[in-house]
C-alpha cells in the first residue's frame, strides 16, 4: 500500500478498497479445487511446509490459537490434535466460500470440539487483546492489503509470551532455484490453473502476488515495527516458502 | 528442513494410513487426544514425540512441554513393536524403558502393536539400512527360532507323557478307541431294531 491510496494486486496498481474484492473473486474461482491446486502447485511439498511450520509453533494442550487466512484449514486440522480437547483452534477466513470449504472438511475429518469459525479480516481482528497464545497465517498475509496493520492486529491479540507464525511463498536463494522457479509460476503454474479451474487469471494472479511480497529481511523487519521480538525466519525449499516467526515478550 | 522431518513425515503418513483403515485403532487413538509420548531411540540421541488426535497421529521432532511418558529403547527394542501381543499380555516390550504413565505406554504400544509399520525404514535414518536390516533380519530370525523351540519342545512333551511316561494314549490308540466305539454304538442300534421287529412280530402273531 502508498500513500496515494494505490496498492499493487499482482503486478497491477488498484485502488487500497479495490484490492480484498478482487482478491475474494480468485478465492471465490478456487475454493472449490483449492486443495488439488495447492498440490499440483507444490507437487505435494505444501504438506512439508506446513508440517514445519506447525513445529515451530510450540503447540501444547490448552493453548489457544487464531490461525488467520485458514483457507480449506490443512494447518488449523494439525493444531486442534496438538492442543488437545481443553485447548481452542479459531480458524479464520475473510472469504466465506474458503471458510464454509475448510469448516465442511474439518467436520468430515471428525474435528469438532476444540474449533471455533469466524470469519475475519486479518488487518481488523474482532477479538481482544492478548486473547492467544499463538497467531498463524500461512499462505495468506500476501492477499492482505494492508500488511504492516496485519501484524499490528496479531501482536496485539497475543497474549505476552505468545508468538506468530508467518508461512508464506518467499524469495528463492540461488539464482538457479529463482530462474526455474519463475519459469514454472509463469508458464506451467498458469496452464495448470486454465485446465483445473478454467481459471488461468486467478493463477496468474497468484504467481504475481508472490513476487510482489516483501522479501525474508523486508517482513522480519515488519515483524519488529510491529513490535515482535526474537524474530527470526527458516528458509524452505531453498526460500521458496519462508517460515517467520515473533514473540511478544 | 532435515532428512530427519523428511523421515517424520513418512512414518506419521504411514501409521495415519493404517489408523485411517482399521476403525478400531483410530477410535483408541481418539481417546488419548492431547496426550504426548516421546520416543527416545537409545544410542542415537533422537527422540520422536508422538501427539494422538481424532482424525490421526502427529509426530514432532521436537516438543517444548513436558511429555506425558518417555519410552526408552534400542533400535532392536523398538523393532519388536512390530508384533501384536495376545490379549492381557503387556504391550510394552521387555527391554524398553517406561518413564511417566505407564498405562499410557501399554494404551499407545497395544495401539502400534496392531498397526503394520516398516519401524526398519524409520531407523535406517538413524543406524543406517545395513544396521537396521540386521536388525530387522535378527528379529524375524528371533521369531523363528522362537517358533522352533515352542514346536520342539511340543513335540518332545507329547513323546515323553506316551511313550516314556505312558500317562497319555498315542493318537494311534486314540484313533482305535474312537472307532471301537463306533461300532460298538452301530451294533448296539442294529440290535434294538432286531429286538424291535422281533417283539412286533410276536404281538401280531397273538
Amino acid at each position: 500500500m502508498n500513500d496515494k491510496g494505490t496498492t499493487h494486486f499482482g503486478y497491477e496498481q488498484v485502488e487500497t478498497g479495490e484490492k480484498a474484492k478482487r482478491v475474494r473473486e480468485v478465492f471465490d474461482s478456487v475454493a472449490t479445487k483449492y486443495d488439488l491446486m495447492n498440490d499440483l502447485m507444490s507437487l505435494g511439498i505444501h504438506r512439508l511446509w506446513k508440517r514445519y511450520a506447525v513445529e515451530l509453533a510450540g503447540l501444547r494442550p490448552g493453548h489457544k490459537v487464531l490461525d488467520l487466512a485458514s483457507g480449506t484449514g490443512d494447518l488449523a486440522a494439525r493444531y486442534s490434535g496438538l492442543v488437545g480437547p481443553e485447548g481452542l483452534v479459531t480458524m479464520t477466513d475473510i472469504n466465506a466460500a474458503m471458510l464454509d470449504q475448510g469448516r465442511a472438511r474439518m467436520a468430515d475429518r471428525g474435528l469438532i470440539g476444540n474449533v471455533e469459525y469466524v470469519q475475519v479480516n486479518a488487518e481488523a481482528i474482532p477479538f481482544e487483546d492478548g486473547r492467544f497464545d499463538c497467531v498463524t497465517i500461512g499462505f495468506g498475509l500476501r492477499n492482505v492489503t494492508d500488511k504492516q496493520k496485519a501484524l499490528d492486529e496479531m501482536f496485539r491479540v497475543l497474549r505476552p509470551g505468545g508468538r506468530a507464525l508467518i508461512l508464506e511463498f518467499s524469495h528463492p536463494r540461488s539464482a538457479p532455484l529463482k530462474w526455474a522457479y519463475d519459469t514454472y509460476s509463469f508458464n506451467l503454474l498458469p496452464l495448470i490453473g486454465k485446465l483445473v479451474t478454467k481459471d488461468e487469471d486467478s493463477y496468474r494472479y497468484l504467481a504475481e502476488s508472490i513476487r510482489m511480497h516483501p522479501d525474508q529481511e523486508t517482513l522480519r523487519g515488519m515483524m519488529e515495527q510491529s513490535g515482535f521480538e526474537r524474530c527470526d525466519y527458516h528458509n524452505l525449499t531453498g526460500g521458496v516458502v519462508a517460515v517467520h516467526r515473533g514473540y511478544k515478550l | 528442513m532435515s532428512i530427519s522431518d523428511l523421515t517424520h513425515a513418512g512414518l506419521e503418513q504411514a501409521i495415519n494410513h493404517h489408523i485411517s483403515m482399521d476403525q478400531n485403532a483410530r477410535a483408541q487413538m481418539a481417546q488419548l487426544h492431547g496426550r504426548v509420548i516421546a520416543l527416545e531411540v537409545l544410542g542415537t540421541g533422537r527422540t520422536v514425540y508422538l501427539v494422538p488426535g481424532p482424525e490421526m497421529i502427529q509426530l514432532l521432532s521436537s516438543y517444548e512441554g513436558e511429555p506425558d511418558c518417555l519410552l526408552q529403547g534400542s533400535p532392536l527394542t523398538i523393532t519388536q513393536l512390530r508384533h501384536p501381543v495376545p490379549e492381557g499380555e503387556d504391550p510394552v516390550p521387555t527391554d524398553m524403558r517406561v518413564s511417566g504413565e505407564s498405562e499410557l505406554a501399554q494404551q499407545f504400544c497395544r495401539i502400534l502393536r496392531g498397526v503394520e509399520i516398516n519401524w526398519e525404514a524409520y531407523l535406517s535414518q538413524y543406524t543406517g539400512s545395513l544396521i537396521a536390516g540386521e536388525v530387522s533380519k535378527a528379529i524375524d530370525f528371533a521369531g523363528y527360532w522362537r517358533d522352533h523351540i515352542i514346536d520342539t519342545l511340543n513335540r518332545d512333551l507329547r513323546e515323553y507323557m506316551q511313550e516314556e511316561g505312558a500317562v497319555l494314549p498315542t493318537r494311534h490308540e486314540i484313533d482305535a478307541f474312537g472307532n471301537g466305539v463306533l461300532q460298538l454304538e452301530q451294533r448296539l442300534r442294529q440290535l434294538q431294531q432286531r429286538i424291535e421287529r422281533l417283539t412286533g412280530i410276536e404281538g401280531e402273531s397273538r
